[in-house]
């Protein structure tokens, strides 16, 4: 299983992060109604590493919060969008959408 | 190989382990010997190990820490991985060293972020997150 930094740059932000450059690395940062949820991941700026695959691409599932490096492929690539990301961070408990949290308040 | 070179192999690794610390562990890379005089696996099979930081830096920024981290270091199939499930921090490296590099870097990278956050800007994991590095962290001059 193999993703490359282009498909990376470009999906990340279409399903929900924030791109931002910072010394070596590129970090996208995952929000919700424009909070940061705590979901993220990054990619070495040098163009030397094109891929992700192996042991890059599972701390990548660990830093997104994802189960596998399916799911994580599943982000990365195409087939999972910003609505069915945000629904398995929820379904995590990673965070709770701001009208639930409301509700458990009253 | 003769049945007397085979016995004095099994002498000379008893008389090895009769040294070997009751706690002994090999630490983060395998060292292959032969194997009528490997270590039992209670001795070898240790794939990770944890070490404690207080200190971070990167180009410009020293951080300390008021509790020590304790960092996860373990092998992949080629890289090295420093991690900490608490901080949220998984980095790598081609060596041990690289890796907890790495770590240093990014969570120097993070405490700036989170630091730099205001508090309406975070949810869930994310204000836990803020809230770890503003309590555990504070930078001092390089």
């Amino acid at each position: 299983m193999k993703i490359t930094r282009a498909e990376i740059k470009k999906n990340l932000p279409k399903k929900g992060f924030r791109m931002e450059k910072s010394g070596h690395h590129i970090y996208f940062y995952h929000e919700y109604q424009g909070r940061e949820t705590g979901a993220y991941t990054y990619i070495s700026h040098s163009s030397k590493q094109k891929d992700m695959s192996g042991d890059l691409l599972l701390s990548m599932r660990k830093q997104l919060r994802l189960e596998s490096t399916r799911e994580a492929a599943d982000l990365m690539k195409c087939p999972m969008d910003g609505k069915g990301f945000n629904r398995i961070l929820i379904e995590r408990e990673a965070f709770i959408p701001a009208s639930s949290s409301k509700e458990r308040r009253k | 190989m003769t049945l007397t070179h085979i016995n004095e192999s099994y002498e000379l690794r008893d008389e090895r382990l009769r040294f070997m610390p009751e706690h002994f562990q090999r630490g983060v890379t395998a060292v292959s010997t032969a194997s009528e005089l490997d270590v039992p696996p209670w001795s070898s099979g240790f794939s990770a190990i944890r070490t404690p930081l207080w200190r971070f830096s990167s180009m410009h920024t020293v951080i300390i820490s008021s509790k020590p981290v304790s960092v996860r270091i373990s092998k992949g199939e080629i890289l090295f991985f420093a991690e900490n499930e608490n901080l949220d921090i998984y980095a790598t490296g081609e060596t041990s060293g690289e890796a907890i590099h790495a770590f240093s870097e990014h969570l120097v990278h993070f405490y700036v972020h989170y630091t730099q956050l205001s508090w309406d800007r975070v949810t869930g994991e994310a204000r836990r997150l803020k809230k770890l590095y503003e309590d555990l962290f504070q930078d001092v001059p390089a």
